[in-house]
């Protein structure tokens, strides 16, 4: 046996171990104070009732004894489950448009599809009213009765609002599929049929399994389209809502939220083990090349048609509506409804742009120092930080809202937070921390540790490998993340919805509040100006990344 | 001596990489860290270069003591497998950005990188990015940077091992020539027993966290002192004692006293002679052309022997031969 002698501390700079602290730990600050805290405190007051002290079950309890929240998980249950199976079928349909054929006209397709992930969730609410409405353009050509509110409304438009999401998943799977499979099947004779079934769906098995999570849970959570189009068909978001906004009973509304915590954790665990068992053997997978199939290509053409029309008729009806003068009698154009006579104008249209610039800002450094931590940590110290890192994925955003209202409505920081600017781009920073974090952490990966060696070696600190060598690796990556959390903040409504005063209102929000009292036309409006302003964000986002892309491939050194 | 390492210990997750290590190194000298991938020879370098920080033990570099000292102060050239060059600056800036770092002027910069590119003879490449270089030029670009700084020890972790089989001999013989002609200190990792042999003054032998043996190159393949080195570094018969007994008792006069299982004659391949002999008790058996020489297969009181043979030879598959081995071409190693 050796004897050690004791080990000697090397000695670091000043400031190289303040930034350090800094950097590290102002990211884990935010995430405790942000995200663990407010999710504590929802899960106490699940367990409490006003007046009594003592943790108690009341709550859930009477979960099951009031007839309207036992009737609302089922109708949540039953549309979720009807959304996932069609938007899992159209997703699949479009994938194999843009991976499998030689359609003409994808990118524009391409662009028709993205239209949900650029507007309020409620904006297919509004289109579908406007469009199959009682007093919709549908009944107005063909006197049909119809009645777009309830069970088929609900599933239509949350169909709508997963579909692109379903899709990119779905796609990105048969990405994943190796061509060397298709080679083999095709000198074995298979026919095209067996192949799709043999190979593209067995292989993609794992995407299609995230994706009717995903859809499922997304579907579940959604608060927009609920609160426009549910009517009678009351589904649980409805019932936190009401818990909270309505009767003021917040630690009810806790209890139905823990509830919806259950389906989003479930998918979560899902996914991640699908994701795990998928990992392995794609290494080296290059994807098929797409040969010549008239057959194909003319179904796929012609369904994909028939998927996208709704979705383009949707959006379009709703810029439609916006500039026609009293929707749907006089349809004269117009743009009176742009001059909004909403006693404060534009101010949150303009609040909104505010809070998705400071939450992109914000957002990128707490997530980019967040993954440096990381990336730098003892891999037992990672591995605990990605899974907080990535919980917020689990969390719907009504769950998030009320939970900020309870932490921070009240309580020592509320002077300090409540109605404030700040703490709406923090719910929407730990909303959205999972995607922008997982973006980042892969973009991290592409950074080459050797690089950084070589810097340290040749005298230079933290912040010289930051400039050096990090940001130059990952500067596409956190172009991307800033536009993501840009765009997210414009768009979003569950969250923040408990959060907005009268003084410091958002776009979303306003769109919600006109539409729910009435003026339809303005609504429309609005929503058109925040689909413009996110439309704009992320065509600016793919030329920054395509530039700053092409900027590193043209010196990149092709190592593998 | 110059580099003075003593009793490294190094652990990862309660594993032990590094044992004990310690040697030293002399101020010209080029030293060569040779053993299997996972032996902890990279783990030592960086330790060596501050990149990890050691368990306990001692680094001395001169005067200097290291240990307490972090990597960016401990001025010593790092040259990487992957080459890892800014992608975004130009060979010059590459070369120079230690001087930056240092704050050195515009002139002085400029004249030693003009310098050092003449060294490596690239003196056209300073405006070109790495992407338009060939590997080996990236590699002596990176071998140029870590020479900027003057640094006080030179470390190269399997500089050659990312290059075709040509341009690694040419740069093994450039980078050796260079660092005789600018008499620095020089540490190299490699997995490569044929790039130690043939560049290193002296070998570190390292095998699961410890030292083998520290050895001149010939020293090292003549007297292997191990089991382990005789069969690392190049090809060789391992025979025990019981069987060189019974079949050549002549060997056993330097045999050091121990017991049976304690040594393990050590015969190399060309030691062994064979002979064409009709009542030969040996066959020989399968045999694989290598260009120069062939090696064979051959069948003897139940052993393998591996024998290496001149191309010319008129033996075939199955002739009976006889087999003998010099008794000062043996070498006993520890089991």
């Amino acid at each position: 046996m050796n004897t050690c002698t004791p080990a000697t501390r090397v000695y670091r700079p000043g400031t190289e171990r303040a930034l350090g602290l800094l950097g590290g730990g102002l990211p884990l600050l935010a995430l405790a104070l942000f995200f663990v805290y407010p999710l504590l405190s929802i899960g106490w007051r699940s367990f409490t009732v006003d007046g009594a002290g003592g943790p108690t079950l009341a709550n859930y309890l009477r979960l099951w004894s009031e007839p309207g929240i036992a009737r609302a998980a089922w109708h949540s249950l039953t549309m979720s489950g009807t959304v996932t199976v069609l938007a899992l079928a159209a997703g699949l349909l479009l994938a194999m448009l843009f991976k499998r054929s030689r359609v003409r006209g994808r990118r524009l397709m391409f662009a028709v599809l993205m239209l949900p992930m650029l507007a309020p969730s409620l904006m297919q609410g509004l289109g579908l009213l406007f469009l199959l409405g009682r007093n919709g353009l549908v009944h107005r050509w063909t006197g049909l009765d119809t009645d777009i509110y309830g069970f088929w409304g609900l599933v239509a438009a949350n169909a709508i609002y997963a579909l692109p999401q379903a899709t990119l998943i779905i796609a990105a799977a048969l990405e994943r599929t190796d061509h060397r499979h298709y080679d083999a099947a095709l000198t074995m004779g298979a026919s095209p049929w067996r192949q799709f079934l043999d190979i593209t769906l067995a292989q993609s098995r794992y995407g299609l399994l995230a994706a009717v999570f995903v859809v499922f849970s997304v579907t579940i959570t959604d608060f927009g389209n609920a609160i426009v189009l549910g009517g009678p068909y009351r589904v649980l978001a409805n019932e936190v809502y009401d818990q909270v906004a309505g009767q003021m009973d917040i630690n009810m509304g806790a209890a139905v939220g823990m509830l919806l915590l259950l389906p989003a954790l479930a998918s979560l665990l899902v996914e991640r083990s699908a994701l795990r068992r998928a990992g392995t053997g794609s290494e080296h997978a290059r994807p098929a090349d797409v040969r010549p199939g008239r057959g194909r290509d003319l179904g796929l053409g012609l369904g994909s048609v028939v998927v996208l029309a709704p979705v383009l008729a949707v959006f379009a009806t709703v810029v439609y509506a916006s500039l026609v003068k009293l929707w749907p009698y006089r349809l004269e154009l117009t743009l009176a409804h742009y001059h909004t006579d909403l006693p404060d104008g534009y101010t949150p249209i303009f609040t909104s742009l505010k809070l998705a610039l400071l939450t992109a800002l914000a957002g990128t450094v707490l997530v980019f120092a967040l993954t440096l931590l990381v990336r730098r940590a003892r891999p037992s110290l990672a591995r605990g930080l990605h899974v907080m890192a990535t919980l917020p994925a689990a969390v719907p955003g009504l769950v998030i809202g009320i939970a900020y209202l309870m932490s921070f409505n009240t309580g020592p920081l509320a002077d300090m937070l409540y109605g404030s600017l700040f703490l709406m781009a923090a719910c929407n920073l730990y909303h959205y921390h999972a995607q922008s974090y997982l973006m980042l952490a892969t973009g991290m990966r592409a950074v080459p540790g050797a690089l950084e060696d070589a810097v340290t070696c040749l005298g230079g600190g933290l912040l010289r490998r930051l400039r050096d060598v990090v940001l130059p690796f990952t500067a596409p990556t956190v172009a991307s993340v800033f536009f993501f959390l840009f765009m997210q903040s414009m768009v979003t409504l569950s969250a923040v919805v408990f959060l907005v005063t009268p003084e410091l209102n958002l776009a979303s929000v306003a769109v919600m509040q006109l539409d729910a009292n009435g003026f339809v036309s303005q609504a429309a409006a609005y929503a058109t100006c925040i689909v413009a302003s996110v439309a704009a964000a992320a065509l600016a986002m793919r030329v920054c990344a395509t530039l700053l892309a092409r900027h590193f491939q043209r010196r990149t050194p092709d190592v593998a | 001596m110059y580099l003075q390492i003593d009793n490294l210990h190094k652990s990862f997750a309660g594993q032990r990489v590094l044992d004990g290590i310690g040697f030293a190194a002399g101020e010209h000298e080029f030293v060569c860290l040779l053993g299997p991938s996972g032996c902890g020879k990279t783990t030592l370098l960086r330790i060596i270069a501050g990149l990890l920080e050691a368990d306990g033990g001692t680094i001395r570099l001169g005067t200097r003591e290291l240990t307490p000292l972090p990597a960016q102060q401990r001025n010593i050239g790092l040259v990487f497998q992957s080459y890892s060059l800014f992608p975004t600056m130009t060979v010059a800036q590459n070369i120079g950005y230690g001087m930056r770092l240092r704050r050195a002027t515009r002139a002085s910069i400029a004249a030693r990188c003009e310098e050092l590119l003449a060294l490596v003879r690239m003196p056209d490449a300073a405006a070109r990015y790495p992407a338009e270089l060939s590997g080996g030029q990236q590699q002596r670009v990176a071998l140029a940077r870590a020479l900027a700084v003057d640094p006080g020890l030179l470390l190269l972790d399997e500089p050659l091992s990312a290059l075709d089989a040509r341009v690694r001999e040419q740069l093994r013989g450039e980078l050796r020539q260079l660092q005789r002609s600018l008499a620095i200190p020089t540490l190299m990792v490699t997995h490569d027993q044929e790039e130690a042999l043939s560049m290193a003054d002296r070998i570190v032998c390292m095998n699961q966290g410890r030292i083998e043996q520290i050895a001149a190159p010939r020293e090292l393949y003549l007297r292997p002192r191990t089991a382990f080195v005789a069969g690392f570094v190049g090809e060789s018969n391992l025979l025990p004692t019981a069987w060189i007994r019974e079949v050549w008792p002549e060997l056993l006069v330097h045999r050091p006293s121990g017991s049976d299982d304690m040594f393990v004659a050590c015969v190399r391949p060309e030691d062994v002679l064979v002979r064409a002999e009709a009542e030969g008790t040996a066959r020989m058996g399968a045999a694989t052309f290598r260009g120069a020489t062939v090696r064979w297969q051959i069948e003897w009181r139940g052993r393998q022997l591996l024998c290496e043979q001149h191309r010319d030879t008129a033996l075939a598959q199955g002739d009976a031969v006889s087999v003998s081995v010099r008794p000062d071409r043996c070498t006993w190693v520890r089991a």
